[in-house]
């Protein structure tokens, strides 16, 4: 293979608009309301590369996140991915209230893309790092929120992806565990790992990311050294509060 | 996709499925027995007064169609709805969607078993020898496998369409009141008016049941119908399986 990690050309994506839920009848009475959320990006990312994506609320970030991580589909275009791609979008997405911690670490690993051996290989680590001692044997309703998110932080942690991607700054459980994420995560940013960052808060996309895409209504507006990007993303939305 | 990782996933699913059930059920797996024992008694007892279809372990017939339906029934109404009530997974991760649906009908299937098998040795106990010849049991494998594919492949088709089209769980479950009398449970296939017979052969579980239930009737099924049943089943699954994997790509836009 290539040294690239991900290689997308000419990636749009079409949402109808649903205004109520989708039915049957409303299907073969109503008109169908399109819109964009992304539009011809084409993007190349090496192996290793660091790179933040920041743009205001309904620029496509989320969206192209997605279609990189193979949730969704785009509707042109093409991408291509080397590598296992974990996301550390939402930390309690795959989580069953009714199984204990334990079995709710091979649920989620699974579905993650972990296979049974390698969740085996680092249970332990996995239930060290979640700091959840004899609770990993209760039953996740349990749980207070605090706990669910450290036991999600861990087990994506330890599932060894080649390419990550974190949306928003992760801020799990108390200031204790907040630490020990932090730790981990910078750790994540000093290896050979592709990571793509999406926040709000520029000061840690700048410090973390040497390189930004800027996306804007669905487009790429500028893509470039951290510094240059964010020095305009300031001055145009600056200009927009005049 | 590796196929290891979707058995893996499909397994830790299914047991996700059962665990969850019964984790904090006094009565836990007797569940499972209890409902169609209550419908028994109940459907038996009308029945039985009124008209039984000169079968004379009328219990045993309806118990033994009862089972199958209730695999068939529940799970294709849990199915249906499931792929969006997991919105929250399907938004979230990336992973073949056929093992939503496939775990909820793999988690009934093996309730069912467990109960067909807790049946049968009931049978033993009873002496009711016409269920351990060679022959109703290879009969009984097959209309198993056949209720397990057709049940499998029908939901595949239905959750994936009640993504698009929320209306479709209403009709699977209006669907599904009308299939039970459609098919030959509380009564048997011999109470059909010959002319009528054909119309009922389209439906394979029609099939399936009176497998199950011909040692007690003692009758027994046309070959060419199984045989054309069998080839249903296959078509639908080949069908659902294509749908599916033509359309999964698009369901988290729409969940």
């Amino acid at each position: 293979m290539t040294d690239l990690a991900i290689k997308l050309t000419n990636i749009s994506k079409k949402y109808l608009l649903h205004h109520e839920k989708p039915t049957l009848v409303e299907s073969l009475f109503r008109k169908k309301e399109i819109f964009w959320a992304l539009k011809n990006i084409n993007l190349e990312i090496k192996k290793g590369d660091k790179l933040g994506i920041i743009g205001p609320n309904g620029a496509g970030k989320s969206t192209l996140l997605k279609i990189i991580a193979g949730i969704t589909t785009p509707t042109e275009g093409k991408i291509t991915t080397d590598g296992r791609i974990s996301s550390l979008i939402d930390l309690q997405a795959g989580f069953h209230p009714d199984l204990t911690g334990e079995e709710n670490i091979y649920l989620y690993g699974l579905l993650l893309g972990l296979s049974q051996s390698e969740i085996k290989a680092n249970l332990k680590k996995i239930v060290r790092f979640s700091g959840l001692g004899k609770f990993i044997d209760a039953q996740l309703f349990t749980y207070s929120s605090g706990m669910k998110l450290r036991l999600g932080f861990s087990v994506i942690a330890h599932s060894q992806p080649e390419i990550l991607i974190i949306d928003e700054a992760i801020t799990a459980g108390d200031e204790k565990f907040r630490q020990k994420s932090l730790v981990k995560m910078q750790g994540f940013f000093g290896q050979k790992k592709t990571i793509l960052f999406v926040s709000h808060h520029l000061g840690i996309v700048k410090e973390f990311c040497p390189r930004i895409l800027w996306l804007e209504k669905g487009r790429l507006k500028t893509l470039g050294p951290s510094r240059k990007v964010i020095s305009e993303y300031l001055k145009s939305s600056q200009e927009i509060k005049k | 996709m590796n196929s290891n990782r979707f058995y893996q996933l499909l397994i830790a699913l299914t047991q996700k499925e059962i665990k969850a059930r019964y984790k904090n059920a006094l009565l836990g797996f007797l569940w499972i027995f209890i409902n169609p024992i209550i419908q028994m008694l109940v459907i038996g007892f009308v029945f039985s007064l009124i008209f039984h279809f000169g079968i004379k372990r009328y219990y045993l017939f309806l118990f033994t169609g009862l089972l199958p339906w209730n695999f068939f029934s529940l799970s294709l109404n849990k199915a249906t709805q499931r792929i969006v009530w997991d919105r929250h997974l399907i938004q979230k991760a990336s992973f073949p969607r056929s093992v939503i649906p496939l775990s909820v009908v793999l988690s009934h299937f093996v309730h069912f078993l467990i109960s067909w098998g807790l049946l049968l040795i009931f049978l033993l106990f009873t002496r009711q020898w016409q269920f351990f010849y060679p022959q109703t049991i290879l009969f009984q494998l097959w209309a198993i496998l056949l209720l397990f594919f057709f049940t499998g492949s029908l939901s595949l088709i239905t959750s994936c369409l009640n993504v698009f089209y929320r209306d479709v769980s209403f009709f699977t479950q209006a669907g599904i009141l009308i299939w039970f009398y459609a098919t030959p449970i509380v009564y048997p296939l011999s109470a059909i008016p010959v002319r009528f017979r054909p119309l009922f052969y389209l439906n394979p579980l029609s099939g399936v049941i009176s497998l199950l239930q011909q040692p007690v009737t003692e009758l027994a099924l046309p070959s060419t119908v199984l045989l054309g049943q069998t080839g249903l089943v296959l078509l639908v699954a080949v069908l659902g399986f294509r749908l599916f994997v033509k359309k999964e790509k698009y369901f988290s836009d729409w969940v």
